[in-house]
């Protein structure tokens, strides 16, 4: 039984709870089990929340006898990245200054999930301050480097290096994980899981560490796209700790129908939407990067092919945003983490370069920020104008799979640093989400990933294509070799 | 999917995106969340420009403009105790890079009606 509860679905999960096949007691004993067990061979864990989630699982097995079923994730599992405050236990923020650091209150995200019936099993490792003093190996944590489980030697990915990892490890069968710029799309892609990063403000930061109070965002992490959507309408909508949440919500969109040519030929049975999606390929997307990455990359294209309908070479309006994205996140970090610099305990971080990180920031000036908040807005207008032509763009999640986790990221894939197409620091300058499947492997057994990102609040266009390309492809499924 | 409109040619790289990349990569050791290999931050002194061939051209040495010594020295005068001389260096040579970044902030027209992304809101308890 271990193996096929590890490694299942939150909706197969819930299917085996309300059978009663399994009571949510056995099933947090089962991933505590494997959390205490294997969490450190992954740097994946900084506190397993043993008593906490053996009394949620109880309040859950009992909500379910009386036949109070609250939903999904009704007696579900899940870790979080310990930059969000659960009542009772440290929340590091993954960096020696902040080791026993305690929050009384759960953050808002812990507080809908507990109140959607999730058990909460672990805090998840995570790069020292979600990456804000400019960490440059993967060593850059209190719980040193995460390891993808699919090959241990090199790295998880970052910041959510401890969500990516334990879900890829059937540790949990779902994570939060936070991006400011890429800290939860690119841990999914070299963690080999399904990443949702949701539209700024469309999930509460009330309760979680700031590095960019403009730029936070959290997401769920898990097996497939239907699981991340199942996660994201349990914590979705306006919370009045957090002035920048948005007073919208998020359903998981009702599934497609099935093909009319259903039970005919090979592809009988799959799903197809109405019309095709509408997808734009960014030029250069998959031009001077890794030759797997391209490869998967149109490889799934192609297995989109009968439900899409592709423009090459579209380019995203010419503007800065990697100068806007870079300034505005070093002047919040920078603010943010004032009393950490100043008071000279930045030395305790992990990473030797995170540690004077922070001092040249302190020197950009007020004029900068404001510009770069003041160009801000026409950039995203423009690029929502961009956006608004295609359901969605598509790229390679990342252009290379993980890195080592003895090397400088500087180090580890030579020639190929020019290539490629970003979108990931316009999309997190503007604010809209972004979905990375797994999509293959490449080098040293890596996993690759294919990434959609669309408007603001598209995340059910995002969630649809998942689908899709989940229904017609097993790499979500695939499993690592995962011993203690 | 393949598709014959697409270039198969290495990637050019124009002025413009170049000096994106040397401020993001000069940003980056600031802020970094987002670790793109093309956007791989350290270090900024060292710099390989593409030529119109494709091909890198030889990395030069970058020396940090006065300004950004003299914004550095604000640094050392407020934190020297606990920095070393390479330590500086360092923190020099990434205020110099964003410097020559922030160029970038500036080259978009804004109007005088074009206000932060922010709103302030007027506050009034019970």
């Amino acid at each position: 039984m271990a193996d096929e509860l590890s490694f299942a679905s939150v909706v197969e999960l819930g299917r085996r709870l309300r059978a009663k096949k399994i009571s949510a007691t056995e099933l947090a004993e089962h991933f505590l089990d494997r959390l205490e067990r294997l969490g450190t061979t992954f740097g994946a864990v900084v506190t397993v929340t043993r008593g906490r989630a053996l009394a949620e699982a109880a309040a859950a097995d009992r909500d379910i006898a009386r036949g109070r079923w609250r939903g999904p994730l009704h007696g579900i599992p899940y870790g979080v990245k310990d930059l969000l405050a659960a009542a009772g236990y440290p929340t590091t923020w993954g960096a020696a200054p902040y080791d026993n650091q305690l929050f009384a209150e759960d953050a808002t995200v812990v507080a809908r999930l507990k109140a959607a019936g999730a058990v909460l099993v672990a805090k998840l490792a995570m790069v020292e301050l979600a990456g804000g003093m400019g960490y440059n190996q993967a060593n850059a944590s209190i719980t040193g480097p995460g390891r993808t489980p699919w090959n241990p030697d090199y790295w998880s990915g970052g910041s959510s290096s401890g969500p990516g990892a334990a879900v890829a490890a059937g540790l949990v069968p779902f994570a939060i994980g936070s991006e400011t710029s890429g800290s939860i799309v690119t841990p999914a892609a070299y963690s080999g899981v399904t990443g949702l990063r949701p539209t700024y403000g469309l999930v509460s930061r009330h309760g979680a560490m700031a590095l960019s109070w403009t730029m936070d965002k959290l997401g769920p992490m898990g097996r497939s796209a239907e699981d991340c959507a199942l996660v994201l309408a349990a914590i979705a909508g306006k919370d009045p700790d957090d002035p920048s949440s948005v007073d919208r919500g998020f359903r998981v969109p009702h599934p497609l129908a099935p093909s009319p040519r259903r039970g005919e030929g090979e592809r009988g049975g799959e799903v197809r939407p109405r019309r095709k999606f509408r997808i734009g390929i960014l030029k250069n997307a998959d031009q001077g990067i890794q030759p797997e990455v391209a490869k998967n990359f149109r490889d799934a294209l192609s297995v989109l092919k009968d439900v899409i309908t592709v423009t090459e070479n579209v380019e995203l309006p010419d503007l800065p945003y990697g100068v806007v994205g870079g300034t505005i996140i070093a002047v919040e970090g920078a603010s943010a983490f004032d009393d950490l610099v100043d008071s000279g305990r930045v030395a305790q971080l992990t990473a030797p370069e995170d540690r004077i990180g922070g001092y040249a920031a302190l020197a950009i000036p007020a004029r900068d920020y404001v510009r770069a908040l003041r160009l801000r807005r026409p950039m995203g207008k423009a690029l929502d104008g961009f956006l608004k032509q295609f359901d969605a763009v598509a790229t390679p999640t990342r252009n290379t799979v993980a890195s080592p986790v003895d090397k400088p990221f500087r180090e580890a894939w030579p020639g190929v640093v020019t290539g490629g197409a970003n979108i990931i620091g316009p999309a997190n300058v503007v604010g809209v989400p972004s979905l990375s499947v797994p999509n293959g492997f490449g080098v040293q057994s890596l996993p690759t990933g294919l990434c959609f990102t669309a408007r603001a609040f598209e995340e059910a266009t995002l969630v649809q294509l998942g689908r899709l390309y989940q229904a017609r492809t097993d790499w979500h499924k695939r499993q690592p070799v995962v011993t203690a | 999917m393949p598709n014959s409109n697409v270039s198969r040619d290495p990637p050019a790289i124009t002025r413009r995106a170049f000096a994106e990349r040397l401020a993001l990569a000069a940003a980056a050791p600031l802020v970094l969340g987002d670790l793109s290999p093309d956007l791989t931050p350290w270090p900024p002194l060292r710099v390989a420009e593409r030529g119109n061939d494709g091909a890198a051209q030889v990395p030069q040495a970058v020396e940090p403009s006065a300004l950004a010594k003299a914004l550095a020295e604000g640094i050392r005068l407020r934190y020297g105790d606990r920095l070393t001389a390479d330590d500086l260096r360092t923190i020099t040579r990434a205020i110099d890079g964003r410097l020559r970044g922030a160029e970038r902030l500036y080259q978009t027209a804004l109007s005088n009606a074009d206000e932060p992304d922010f709103v302030y809101r007027v506050y009034r308890g019970d």
